[in-house]
């Protein structure tokens, strides 16, 4: 339907669908709780954030088969157009991977399921010189973790500045722990900033017990990676001719103009909107903070009765997706009609 | 219909076994094992660094900033580059983590015709003090590190931190 071209928009508009607490409450009121110091980054963000890259739908197309849906990665089933194949293992430098228990699209157990795909014990990761270094973080969201300004100042500067240290590390599997430095930690003169950063050995079952998939959910990955399969080549041979002849360059455009985030926030930023503007500077000459007890009583109100309702409806979001997921495959019936989209490879 | 028959009993997801990488890791193994009588003072400190601070597990930051101050003060010429290091400590590591009685007993060879005992065996102190008190694993390990580096027990040694 873009012509070539996907806009991110649907990508951003399903991203934010996901936890309706945050994109419809939290995240306003944040701004409007403290309209003084948060405007900056709050239109800093959401620029960058309503405006999606167009990307190559060829390009979405290799990412969602082979990555989201195939997951072929980190089990070395990915070949370059030249025939190389990438295997991680290969990988000689120190690999850092960050995730979070905050974030909904790839929890821990999955941003470090790869571990387990490459190898059955540290001793291999060790034998093959390796060294795989993991951070958690126990809050922070998705995105959060590249673009947030408080983990910028804590994890990301710590890892900069212990990365010769990485460098030297022997090989294993690490957890970083990034702690608080206190009046009794020993020798502070040889801790860079305010965090000491250390690093734990761990073994592959700290990673099996964060509960990743077992043979089964992979088993029902695979058939819905079949299904898929079979509807792309569905799509491909009977829909993707109608509809590519039907689709211009001008009405992708208008299509994409017409998605829900980006629109919003163009009308926003709109010149038109400008008398708004001005009324706002009017308001914030006048605007006193308000007292501590109604602001308090606010908060209260704000963070504590609304959200809880919403944050139900994102317990609902990504459960009842895997919950379609779970039903579709759950059947072995389909997973036999899917057939396995492997064994004819092998 | 287009599948290719019921899904079989396949074995779990995992990346196909790769012998090239298996038969260096092996060649590795066998190169470890005579690497146990050699080196110098370098190659001593830092294996009895890992002997004795191997109960505790991790390590941080202060370590590698104290082993880097270390380096600082010796002459330019003789100073270890990353590179360098982070070989001659893996290496270390694997030779203790293999054997680590044959590893240990094997120190004093490696100090034979060296003259830096002491300033070795301070930099030792140095480093293993430096992320705080060592448990009492770790403790008795470095009494026994001490005596293998020819040091009056337990008298040069202060708490470093």
């Amino acid at each position: 339907l873009g012509a070539g071209g996907l806009g991110g928009a649907g990508l951003v508009a399903n991203f934010e669908s996901l936890n309706p607490a945050n994109t419809y409450w939290t995240k306003p009121y944040n701004v409007y709780s403290k309209v003084d110091s948060e405007t900056e980054r709050f239109l800093e963000f959401e620029t960058w954030w309503g405006n999606p890259v167009l990307l190559n739908a060829g390009e979405m197309q290799w990412i969602a088969d082979n990555l989201f849906v195939g997951n072929k990665l980190s089990t070395g089933e990915i070949r370059t157009s030249d025939g190389v194949r990438i295997d991680l293992r290969n990988i000689k430098s120190p690999i850092v991977c960050f995730c979070s228990w905050g974030d909904d699209i790839t929890p821990p157990q999955q941003a470090l399921d790869w571990i387990l795909d490459l190898y059955d014990d540290v001793s291999e990761i060790v034998a093959n010189g390796q060294t795989i270094i993991y951070s958690l973080h126990h809050s922070i969201g998705h995105l959060g973790i590249f673009v947030s300004g408080k983990v910028a100042a804590k994890e990301h500067r710590e890892f900069v500045s212990c990365m010769e240290m990485i460098e030297a590390t022997p090989p294993g599997l690490y957890e970083a722990v990034i702690s608080d430095v206190g009046d009794e930690t020993a020798n502070r003169e040889l801790v860079d900033g305010k965090y000491l950063f250390r690093l734990e050995p761990r073994t592959l079952d700290d990673i099996r017990a964060f509960g990743v998939n077992s043979p089964e959910d992979d088993k029902r990955c695979a058939a819905v990676a079949r299904l898929s399969e079979i509807n792309l080549g569905l799509y491909r041979t009977f829909a993707a001719p109608w509809i590519r002849a039907s689709v211009t360059e001008p009405t992708a455009e208008a299509m994409r103009g017409l998605a829900p985030k980006p629109f919003a926030l163009r009308d926003l930023l709109r010149p038109k909107s400008i008398h708004v503007d001005d009324q706002a500077d009017g308001g914030a000459g006048s605007r006193e903070p308000q007292a501590g007890q109604r602001r308090q009583s606010a908060a209260r109100h704000g963070e504590g009765s609304l959200d809880p309702d919403h944050g139900r409806a994102r317990e609902l979001g990504p459960d009842s997706r895997q919950h379609d997921r779970g039903l579709l495959s759950h059947d072995l019936r389909i997973t036999a009609f899917a057939g396995d989209g492997r064994s004819r490879r092998a | 219909m287009v599948g290719l028959g019921a899904p079989s009993d396949q074995t779990p997801r995992r990346t196909e076994r790769d012998l090239v990488h298996e038969a260096a890791a092996a060649e590795l193994r066998l190169g470890l094992d005579q690497k146990f009588e050699q080196g110098g003072v370098e190659e001593a400190v830092l294996r009895a660094l890992i002997y004795v601070r191997r109960p505790d597990g991790g390590f941080d930051e202060r370590g590698y900033r104290m082993l880097k101050n270390i380096r600082e003060m010796r002459k330019s010429n003789e100073r270890l580059s990353l590179l360098r290091f982070r070989q001659m400590l893996n290496e270390q590591l694997q030779l203790v983590v293999q054997d680590e009685e044959r590893a240990i007993t094997a120190l004093p060879k490696l100090l034979q015709a060296d003259e830096s005992e002491t300033t070795a065996l301070d930099a030792l102190h140095q480093l293993a003090g430096a992320t705080g008190r060592l448990n009492a694993e770790s403790e008795r390990r470095l009494a026994r590190v001490e005596k293998l580096f020819g040091a009056p027990p337990a008298k040069s040694r202060k708490a470093n931190g």
